[in-house]
């Protein structure tokens, strides 16, 4: 995984650090202040709108959460915000690595200070993750940066199970995943909808409703 | 005062193709597709929503859950029809619906010139990088680890 040196972080992520609060987040401060006030409340998925999981997908879960608390505590925004940049950069580095073997999957992830608004994405063609960490450059005090964490960290979980139903529309039997799911998934690859296009038919795609629901549920109350 | 007569009105795949694929979105055919048959299945109200839209009588200006397609569509960068579906989904579907909006406006750049900086700072970053490790071009990597260097020398047999 590509890291930046250490004397290069420690002057760059303080400018990035200052960058991302001030004009990344900034959409956060309207519609999130529209939908809910000035709690300190995140939005989750819905449980009527989750994706069926199997007990395998139910033992990842466990498993994911474990992991999670193994680098970052029960309180993951606390353990973060205890953190120096390079901290953070290194310890997301070695959280996805051991996601990654945890999820026995054969990719390329790259974690670095990108540009962009782009919070992390995996690559069907590729077999390529990446996961921005410049948002997880922003202070503690920040009024918001629970959400941001809680994101961060369920980006990751979520493009990696896109990894995994990569994986597992080429490998029968992966995870244990049954032939209908594959096959939807592999239908749903072949015709995928954009969120920019048609933000609801986006939501209920099986690739989408399948990695948000398993990202949900692994993240859901540790933040 | 007086009331706005409300009327069933028509919309057929043509017409409403013919819109979409004139727009500077660049939809494709599938997408224009896919965005009818998420309009087929809104309720009266959001098809007529959709319907007036097509027909050139602009963006209702109906809220719900404290948005407005307008705002969708300039705040939230929506192009009018997802906009559409989005304020459908918000009736129906409120907290899920909220999740993905918001989700989708966090991917979205809002300012430009934040941008273009933290582009900047990437590029000098790069380069700061590469002149520490002595390489312009940026095309050799130093190895990571010291302990996997090897040296070589001319020595004696002897």
């Amino acid at each position: 995984m590509e890291l930046l040196t250490i004397g290069t972080i420690k002057i760059t992520t303080e400018l990035i650090a200052i960058l991302a609060a001030t004009y990344l987040v900034p959409w956060l401060r309207d519609l999130y202040k529209k939908w809910f006030g000035d709690k300190k409340k995140q939005p989750e998925l819905p449980q009527q709108a989750r994706a069926e999981m199997s007990e395998t997908d139910k033992e990842k879960i466990g498993e994911t959460r474990e992991i999670i608390r193994n680098h970052f505590t029960d309180k993951p925004a606390e353990a973060i915000g205890n953190m120096s940049n390079m901290e953070r950069v290194q310890a997301t580095s070695d959280f996805v690595k051991d996601l990654v073997k945890a999820y026995d999957l054969d990719i390329d992830v790259d974690v670095e200070i990108m540009e962009g608004s782009m919070w992390g994405a995996y690559n069907f063609e590729t077999k390529k993750a990446v996961f921005n960490v410049a948002y997880l450059m922003v202070d503690k005090s920040h009024e918001k940066f629970e959400y941001i964490v809680k994101e961060f960290l369920d980006t990751i979980v979520h493009e990696l199970r896109h990894a995994v139903q990569d994986k597992a529309i080429n490998t029968p039997g992966f995870w244990d995943i049954s032939d209908e799911r594959r096959k939807a998934w592999a239908d749903n690859m072949q015709h995928y909808i954009n969120p920019k296009v048609d933000i609801k038919a986006y939501a209920k795609q099986p690739v989408e409703n399948d990695a948000a629901s398993f990202a949900a549920m692994a993240l859901e109350g540790m933040v | 005062m007086t009331m706005g007569r409300k009327v069933r009105a028509e919309l057929r795949y043509k017409k409403f193709y013919n819109t979409l694929k004139m727009s500077d979105f660049g939809y494709t055919d599938e997408d224009i597709r896919t965005l009818f048959r998420s309009v087929r299945e809104m309720d009266d109200e959001s098809r007529g929503w959709v319907i007036s839209w097509i027909n050139g009588k602009g963006l209702p200006k109906a809220t719900v859950e404290g948005v407005t397609a307008k705002y969708l569509v300039d705040e939230v960068k929506m192009q009018p029809v997802n906009a559409l579906i989005a304020l459908d989904w918000l009736k129906h579907e409120p907290e899920t619906a909220k999740f993905y909006i918001l989700r989708l406006a966090k991917d979205d750049s809002e300012n430009e010139a934040a941008m273009e900086k933290m582009k900047k700072i990437v590029e000098e970053l790069k380069k700061d990088k590469d002149k520490r490790l002595g390489d312009p071009e940026g095309e050799n990597e130093a190895p990571e680890n010291i302990e996997e260097m090897v040296l070589d020398g001319i020595v004696d047999q002897s």
